[in-house]
């Protein structure tokens, strides 16, 4: 089958519980209400998780979703991760407060600010969210403070935009250094494990494209369906 | 057989599927203990309880966003926006959400999703309780766009709608609710989405409309059956897809068709209609397609003259097709 929703779309997998989504930002926050909703109202033990970027905060779809989940107390946790841009444009130029989990107020939920930068601190914030949910106590809002260390996209010329600087200075902060300086600080990650470790990343990744590479291109009368059921 | 409003049938409808179909919910602005503005959901709240008839916040676009959601998760949600001039700010739900979900995912995902939404004018609504809105939706595949027009159709037709593995926008014209009464068989009876009604025959002249005008369109037939013109009425009751057999069979028969909406002439439904027949039905036709609908300016006016001249009604379709049929 065609897989219609690749490109810049996301990679939504049933089987995985993850939605598919679209390319218009936030839509999927009222659904994930919704989602959230349709969990509590068939008594089941369901925590939803929605994601955007503090760009997204933006829309209106954002606001009337977290409405929402505050006033059912739905299990959602809706996670904002705050890379400071909207492609070019600062955070700054995009609301009119410091952080988005100060909005958390205004939707009756406990708004979370942390190192989004920090593994050990993301699992801690996000347990409590999920025990918060679980417990009946209803929904959080998380933000993530993290940055892009790259361009947009490839058609993206951050130069244009932002400091070398400023992106060399972010760059050191990347979470995957901090992980593993933690790891091996602790005596967790030696030279042999670490590289047995991004062996094996290669290997899934090596084998991913090559899977990709020899797949056959789909049947282009396949762009009929499905429209309907 | 029972005789019913078009409210009646569409709440005692709503009513019995809810019976039948614990995922059905309702949701909307004012349709809990208010039983909605429009008394459609009246005694469903006490009925079925908060869980299940919930009422909204004052938000078009999450009322459709949190449906999608809810029918996503195992639910069959109903959203009732109030009054269909209000739907523009769920525009990007219902196009770039509900309508692409099945096609995006590859049919991994459906959203089994029915938004009732009121619509068209002849109320004294004035400006935004009387608007048309389904060529905007109409244009869209993976949604259905029904606009039932008769009591037996609105309970035949909803009972497909929600039962439905894709979403349905389902239009009620307002004028219609009261105004008029027709037989509901008790039966759990479906009206298929997808087909129109041929609900007058004839030989002369084909009229094509839907809803409000449909009405008008019957009452003009009678008009020309006395002066001696035979004419033909379908009611589409589906505008999305189109049944394109009833309409072209039709016009093959009598070689002249008028079609009547209220909706703005330029680029409203009866314009698809009318590609349709000229693309293929051309060597059938004996004289020009005509369209008849409400004039291009932005909406219905308050003023009772006013919004009289923008409506078509009884006389000007008899006037219409008394000039297509002496072409």
């Amino acid at each position: 089958p065609g897989w219609k929703q690749v490109n810049i779309n996301g990679f939504g997998d049933r089987n995985s519980r993850i939605d598919t989504s679209s390319s218009p930002v936030a839509t999927q926050v009222p659904q994930a209400a919704g989602i959230a909703f349709a969990a509590k109202l068939r008594g089941l033990d369901e925590v939803v998780v929605v994601t955007l970027g503090e760009g997204s905060t933006a829309q209106g779809d954002f606001h009337e979703g977290l409405n929402w989940a505050g006033i059912h107390k739905l299990p959602l946790i809706t996670l904002v991760q705050n890379n400071q841009y909207a492609i070019s444009v600062p955070v700054e130029k995009q609301m009119p407060v410091a952080n988005v989990a100060d909005r958390g107020d205004a939707y009756g939920m406990p708004g979370v600010m942390y190192d989004g930068n920090d593994v050990f601190e993301s699992y801690n914030v996000a347990c409590e969210a999920v025990l918060r949910a679980r417990r009946g106590e209803g929904p959080t809002l998380l933000e993530a403070k993290t940055y892009r260390p790259t361009p947009h996209s490839s058609d993206d010329d951050d130069r244009t935009y932002r400091s070398r600087q400023e992106v060399e200075m972010w760059k050191k902060r990347d979470p995957l250094l901090r992980f593993e300086a933690a790891l091996r600080s602790r005596g967790l990650l030696t030279d042999e494990l670490a590289e047995r470790i991004l062996a094996r990343c290669v290997a899934r990744v090596d084998d991913a494209v090559e899977y990709a590479q020899r797949a056959p291109y789909p049947r282009p009368e396949d762009a009929l369906q499905p429209v309907f059921g | 057989m029972p005789i019913k409003t078009n409210i009646e049938a569409l709440r005692e409808t709503m009513a019995a599927e809810m019976r039948r179909d614990p995922r059905i919910i309702i949701t909307g602005e004012d349709v809990g203990p208010r039983g909605g503005v429009f008394r459609a959901t009246e005694g469903l709240y006490a009925e079925f309880g908060p869980g299940r008839v919930i009422d909204s916040p004052l938000a078009e676009l999450s009322i459709v966003g949190v449906g999608i959601g809810m029918a996503l998760n195992g639910l069959r949600p109903i959203c009732e926006i109030q009054f269909a001039d209000f739907i523009h700010p769920a525009f990007n739900q219902i196009v770039n959400e509900a309508a692409r979900i099945r096609y995006r995912s590859n049919g991994q995902f459906h959203v089994p999703l029915v938004i009732r939404a009121p619509y068209g004018g002849g109320i004294s609504g004035g400006l935004y309780h009387s608007q048309s809105v389904e060529a905007f939706f109409a244009h869209v595949p993976g949604l259905y766009v029904v606009a039932p027009s008769t009591p037996y159709d609105t309970a035949g037709l909803l009972r497909s709608a929600l039962r439905s593995q894709d979403p349905v926008l389902f239009l009620e014209h307002k004028k219609l609710y009261r105004s008029l009464r027709g037989e509901v068989p008790d039966e759990d009876y479906l009206v298929p989405i997808g087909q129109a009604a041929v609900a007058r025959p004839g030989d002369d002249l084909t009229i094509i409309a839907y809803g409000l005008m449909f009405h008008e369109s019957l009452k003009a037939a009678e008009k020309l059956a006395q002066e001696g013109v035979s004419v033909e009425v379908i009611d589409l009751r589906t505008l999305a897809p189109l049944d394109k057999s009833t309409i072209l069979a039709s016009v093959k028969k009598t070689g002249k068709v008028l079609i009547v909406y209220e909706d703005n002439l330029t680029g409203g439904l009866g314009a698809e209609v009318a590609a349709l027949i000229a693309q293929e039905a051309f060597e059938y036709l004996d004289g020009p397609i005509t369209r008849l609908a409400g004039p291009d300016v932005p909406v219905m006016p308050f003023s009772h003259p006013m919004q009289d001249f923008f409506l078509p009604n009884a006389e000007k379709i008899a006037a219409a097709a008394r000039t297509l049929a002496a072409y």
